[in-house]
């Protein structure tokens, strides 16, 4: 989707505007927001970060106009934002400390770093994909998203057993097939 | 230090990666979405500093609290259709319809206001609609609908004698009553009832459909705070449902209006009153893109009525009014203008319905 046909949408009915870019980037958006809270929020903390970067995205569309090329990098950049803040809110109200690796801190050194594992995630991303479906779906939706086995089960309409034993057959392909490629999943 | 777990590189993800993960699959349910979803635009809707909820004119209408209520009450309760002596016919309605011509709906929508406005000033030999209220929805077309009928009984019995009315049209979004959790305006509740409700509320409907609020109510409860009681109605593609379902008792069969109350006592938590449903519902015949205008809905309305009494109109709304099939069990929906009269003389509420594409008239009480 691209700002105009937001905008021409936008024209006939701002409801259906709204349900047309959330259809289209909840997923990406709810991404984000729970790669930056994962550890620190509840998933109804992400929830409620998710439906306020939409808030923010509706509101930036009514305030300006936007042009004809594709709006997933606002997206992406209004979701981080918002979720940066979130995880702040969300610490300062635990008084937690924020470790400073926690942080969007970029120095030179860190460049090089992380490139390395840029590439890394992205080979190891490459290798889930190789175990075809189910499996990768599967590996995804427990290890990226933290889904339970009877929560992956119910969207995948299979047993939770049948999904605890495929996650388990595929893990242990993915590690041998690691360990040939010197890659450590703990990194 | 936290312990270290498998996949634990992905938590510091770039932005291509997380892009790819997120197309790849997606861990979210329907219901999780549209949960999401109405709170993105309970949060929207609160953030913005004016809520246009459609182009309605606003006003406090403490002269029609009773009258609003008793309009309500003697439609839900009674559910019969009457033809009034009262409304004996001096003139031809169809000699109304051969000055009238059809406009686009889509013009109609820009203008409705400036036209309403026009209307208002002036001089009907038997309607009085200074004081009139009106509402025309954000469209620009619409079709016939055909629906299937429920049989489900609702409860009716609700007391809202303390209520204080406002009908649904602009002036007083702003204003705010304490009711638990936060002081919430007119406008901010409005707009969660016709924003958000449906979606947190109901599993499965189709898309078009919404909820209309039509008047909204304030009833004062203990410790000063407010519940808000809103008179609404399903609504497909923004057009208000205007008719007679019927409910089947043990020795008889009652007509009662689609209409129903929802009750918010804590802020942006609502509950229905006498229950909401949203029947089966299909798009029939071609699309309507030309209707007659307010001003003809009007005269026809005019020449319709006796000229022996004045009629003073209340509220005058778009809305899709509903015909019987023979066995009860099917209705078509026409796009009406709908008006409600008073009579001084009778002292009784009126009802009566300009067919927008066909300019039949039908009145009820």
């Amino acid at each position: 989707m691209t700002g105009n046909e937001y905008g021409a949408l936008a024209e006939r009915s701002l409801h259906e505007a709204h349900r047309a870019i959330f259809d289209d980037y909840c997923d990406y958006v709810y991404a984000i927001a729970f790669n930056r809270l994962r550890n620190t929020g509840t998933r109804e903390d992400i929830e409620e970060c998710v439906s306020d970067i939409f808030a923010d995205i509706y509101q930036i569309f009514d305030e300006e106009k936007t042009d004809s090329g594709d709006i997933k990098i606002l997206i992406g950049t209004v979701a981080k934002r918002r979720a940066v803040d979130f995880y702040r809110m969300l610490n300062a109200k635990k008084r937690k400390t924020v470790f400073l690796e926690n942080e969007e801190i970029v120095s030179d050194t860190d460049i090089e770093e992380d490139n390395d594992r840029n590439e890394l995630r992205n080979a190891m991303l490459s290798e889930i994909n190789n175990l075809g479906e189910p499996d990768s779906t599967i590996l995804i939706l427990k290890y990226y998203y933290n889904r339970t086995s009877e929560e992956i089960a119910k969207k995948l309409s299979m047993t939770a057993v049948s999904v605890r034993k495929r996650c388990e057959r595929a893990m242990k392909k993915l590690r041998s097939r690691f360990e040939q490629l010197d890659i450590d999943m703990r990194r | 230090m936290r312990e270290e777990k498998d996949f634990d590189i992905f938590a510091d993800a770039d932005d291509k990666f997380i892009y790819e993960i997120s197309q790849k699959c997606s861990p979210l349910s329907e219901r999780e979405k549209e949960r999401m979803f109405a709170k993105s635009e309970k949060k929207y809707g609160k953030s913005k500093k004016t809520f246009n909820i459609k182009v309605k004119l606003y006003r406090k209408c403490m002269r029609y609290k009773n009258a609003i209520a008793s309009v309500a009450c003697l439609i839900l309760i009674s559910g019969l259709l009457i033809f009034l002596t009262i409304l004996e016919s001096n003139g031809n309605s169809k000699s109304a319809l051969k000055t009238a011509e059809k406009m686009n709906v889509s013009e109609i929508s820009d203008s409705f206001y400036d036209e309403f406005e026009i209307c208002k000033q002036k001089e009907y030999k038997n309607l009085d609609i200074s004081e009139c209220m009106a509402i025309f929805p954000d469209i620009d077309s619409f079709y016939q609908l055909e629906i299937k009928c429920s049989s489900e009984n609702r409860t009716q019995n609700i007391n809202l004698d303390d209520v204080h009315w406002y009908f649904d049209n602009g002036d007083y979004n702003n204003k705010s009553f304490d009711i638990y959790g936060s002081s919430t305006s007119i406008g901010e509740a409005v707009g969660y009832i016709e924003n958000s409700y449906i979606y947190e509320t109901f599993d499965n409907i189709d898309s078009g459909f919404g909820v209309d609020v039509i008047y909204t109510g304030v009833q004062p409860l203990d410790n000063d705070k407010n519940a808000y009681i809103f008179a609404v109605s399903p609504a497909w593609n923004n057009i208000p449902f205007d008719f007679y379902d019927r409910r089947i008792l043990s020795d008889r069969e009652e007509y009662y209006m689609s209409q129903t109350y929802l009750m918010m006592v804590r802020d942006f938590v609502a509950d229905t009153l006498t229950g909401l449903e949203f029947p089966e519902v299909e798009e029939v015949g071609e699309k309507i893109s030309e209707i007659y205008p307010l001003e003809d809905a009007l005269n026809i309305l005019s020449e319709y009525m006796t000229q022996k009494s004045l009629f003073e109109v209340l509220t005058a709304e778009f809305v899709y009014k509903g015909k019987y099939s023979e066995d009860k069990l099917t209705a078509t929906l026409n796009a009406t203008w709908k008006f409600t009269m008073y009579n001084e003389e009778s002292g009784k509420y009126y009802s009566a319905y300009v067919d927008a594409n066909s300019g039949e008239i039908e009145c009820v009480g």
